[in-house]
């Protein structure tokens, strides 16, 4: 019997083409997804994005209209959920209310035929990792969220799942308790080995937690990528609206990665081919625009002039919104330090920002 | 001190009224059964608990308080295990359930005499008139129905969550419904059960029909001893009927409240 401190391997998960309707109503659109061995993966995406659905089936809970999974190499499209070994960590816990903490944990095991001593064990096993050891008799209405959070974990893999799935799991916490619960997944995650798909709407949560993310936005993957890609180089609109603070700017193209809008003009690198004359966006982070006096403006390209329409302070970084005199908008962090020259509003301001700094994508 | 307020009084009056009229006339069996008189329901100002002493003696009330337990029991057992079953898996059929749900309560809604009548002639085929086995078949028939709704109402309330996770941690179906789902729904189930026993146990229009002399339990027993001798011994077992119904009835609000609290 492996010993809770033996690091189990990942499992390598594949979706292919998965799809699933309700209805007439499509929740998931052909879904392609692989992952490695170990690998940590957020979906992400606003609610009803087809998100849950996807762990859904991959739990074993739904079953695809078309499409396969494979789990290691195995389809298990059609498995039974319980035949799956596969951990959930459900958004409410689902902790078996008439059931101690340390008998929750055992469940798994005992359903695989550990005897009950040595499921009890390892259960305790499994608390002490999760810090909880001294609640192991306690039924789950006796513990607060975060503690019943730990418990869900411990159940959900002690019994060493290639694959674990959460689904929001920290969806009922508070800030704080969010933050520390993050770091102290990630730990266990790593410390057991299994892969993750994780599921969130928060963006910052996976931004933390992920190795790669995928974002889900009505039904599709709109880009799959590390914190870094989608950060920086964001495939549509609305993955750069979605993650992160930014800037869209919306004109014309001018076919060689210029775009013209209303008072400005932009060039950089572009994300699959605008064709001149079609509409194009230009997606730029807060953070990389710079402002200066508006007399002081060398460049016509990737700079807009305007006037500071408000100020809002975040404490270490102060954040302009610039209204463009063609009415267009663009925001501007601005990280305080000894020399830094503040504006106040109504100030007319010159934005300008590097070309690599900015994204441009067609429509 | 002051006069308390006429509608007051007035909606006591009237609860009070109403409290005696439903509940009087069944009480009434109490002092019956510990009157002198060997006449049921004629006073004659002696007590006596002589009526309650031949009603242990008399192998023919024992015989049929042997007969009504046996189908009692065994008709809750069946209809306990059958109903909860039904219901778990009506649960899982959506709209389909809920319909098919609706019509398993027609044993509640036919007249007992058709049922009787129909049971009557089957069992003569199937040879089952007189037998408990064909009395705790019959009763089942009767008690299905409290039992399905009973259950069915607390696996309404049941997160289908708890499904999910048990067999994300590798319960099969059975074993999910033995160690999560059943531990959970167990106030729905025994209050099913308590409604399953109070029903065979105070039936009598059916089993009129399916039971011979040996067969006799005690709601036919009482019948039949009404129509030939009227004595006190009918308000004796009437009583202990009473509280074994009262019992019941108090264990099942007893649960509901404790389900409401959890």
């Amino acid at each position: 019997m492996p010993d809770n401190n033996t690091v189990t391997t990942g499992a390598a998960l594949t979706l292919s083409g998965v799809t699933k309707k309700f209805g007439d109503a499509v929740a998931v659109h052909e879904i392609d997804l692989d992952l490695m061995p170990g690998e940590f993966l957020t979906m992400l995406g606003p609610s009803g994005s087809g998100k849950t659905t996807t762990l859904n089936m991959i739990a074993g809970f739904l079953q695809p209209d078309s499409g396969t999974v494979t789990l290691d190499g195995r389809e298990i499209t059609r498995t039974p959920a319980h035949a799956r070994n596969i951990g959930v960590v459900f958004q409410n816990y689902a902790l078996f209310p008439h059931l101690s903490a340390v008998r929750n944990v055992a469940f798994p095991l005992e359903m695989r035929g550990v005897s009950r001593k040595e499921a009890l064990r390892r259960a305790h096993g499994a608390l002490e990792l999760v810090e909880l050891e001294k609640c192991a008799d306690r039924r789950p209405a006796q513990l607060s969220g975060g503690q019943q959070q730990r418990v869900a974990l411990a159940r959900a893999f002690v019994f060493e799942p290639g694959l674990l799935l959460m689904d929001e799991p920290l969806g009922a916490l508070d800030k704080r308790l969010r933050e520390t619960m993050q770091l102290e997944i990630m730990r266990l995650c790593r410390r057991v080995g299994s892969t993750v798909v994780y599921v969130t709407h928060d963006q910052e949560e996976a931004l933390t937690m992920s190795d790669r993310i995928a974002i889900y936005n009505e039904g599709v993957i709109e880009q799959l990528g590390t914190a870094e890609d989608l950060y920086e180089r964001p495939a549509t609109t609305f993955v750069a609206d979605f993650v992160g603070d930014s800037t869209i700017l919306k004109g014309e193209s001018q076919g060689d990665g210029t775009v013209v809008g209303a008072g400005w003009t932009a060039a950089g690198p572009e994300r699959g081919a605008t064709p001149k004359g079609d509409p194009a966006s230009v997606v730029i982070r807060p953070e990389m625009v710079r402002l200066s006096p508006a007399e002081d403006a060398k460049s016509t390209v990737n700079q807009m002039t305007g006037e500071v329409a408000d100020v809002v302070y975040l404490g270490s970084q102060v954040k302009y919104i610039v209204a463009g005199d063609g009415g267009d908008e663009v925001h501007a962090k601005v990280a305080r330090s000894a020399q830094w020259s503040r504006f106040e509003r109504g100030d007319r301001v010159s934005a300008t920002w590097s070309a690599e700094d900015c994204v441009v994508l067609s429509s | 001190m002051k006069k308390p307020p006429v509608r007051w009084v007035a909606l006591t009056a009237a609860t009070v009224l109403t409290a005696c009229f439903l509940l009087l006339p069944t009480l009434v069996v109490v002092p019956m059964s510990f009157n002198g008189s060997s006449t049921l329901g004629v006073f004659d100002g002696t007590w006596t608990t002589r009526w309650y002493d031949e009603l242990l003696t008399s192998p023919a009330w024992r015989t049929a308080a042997l007969n009504s337990l046996q189908v009692a029991l065994g008709s809750t057992v069946l209809s306990t295990v059958l109903g909860t079953l039904a219901a778990w898996g009506l649960s899982k059929l959506g709209v389909y359930g809920r319909a098919i749900q609706g019509g398993s309560i027609a044993p509640v809604v036919v007249p007992p005499v058709i049922l009787g009548v129909g049971l009557y002639s089957v069992f003569l085929t199937w040879q089952l008139n007189g037998t408990v086995l064909g009395l705790i078949l019959a009763h089942t028939v009767l008690a299905l129905p409290f039992v399905v709704i009973a259950v069915g109402a607390s696996f309404a309330q049941l997160d289908p969550v708890y499904e999910r996770a048990a067999a994300s941690l590798g319960a099969k179906p059975f074993q999910t419904l033995r160690r999560v789902v059943l531990p959970l729904l167990l106030p729905g189930v025994v209050a099913g059960a308590l409604f399953a026993f109070v029903t065979s146990w105070d039936e009598v229009v059916v089993s009129i029909f399916l039971t011979d002399a040996q067969t006799r339990t005690l709601p036919v027993e009482m019948w039949i001893q009404v129509r030939t001798q009227v004595t006190p011994t009918l308000a004796a077992l009437g009583t202990c009927l009473l509280l074994v119904s009262s019992l019941a009835l108090i264990a099942m609000q007893v649960l509901r409240r404790s389900e409401r609290d959890a």
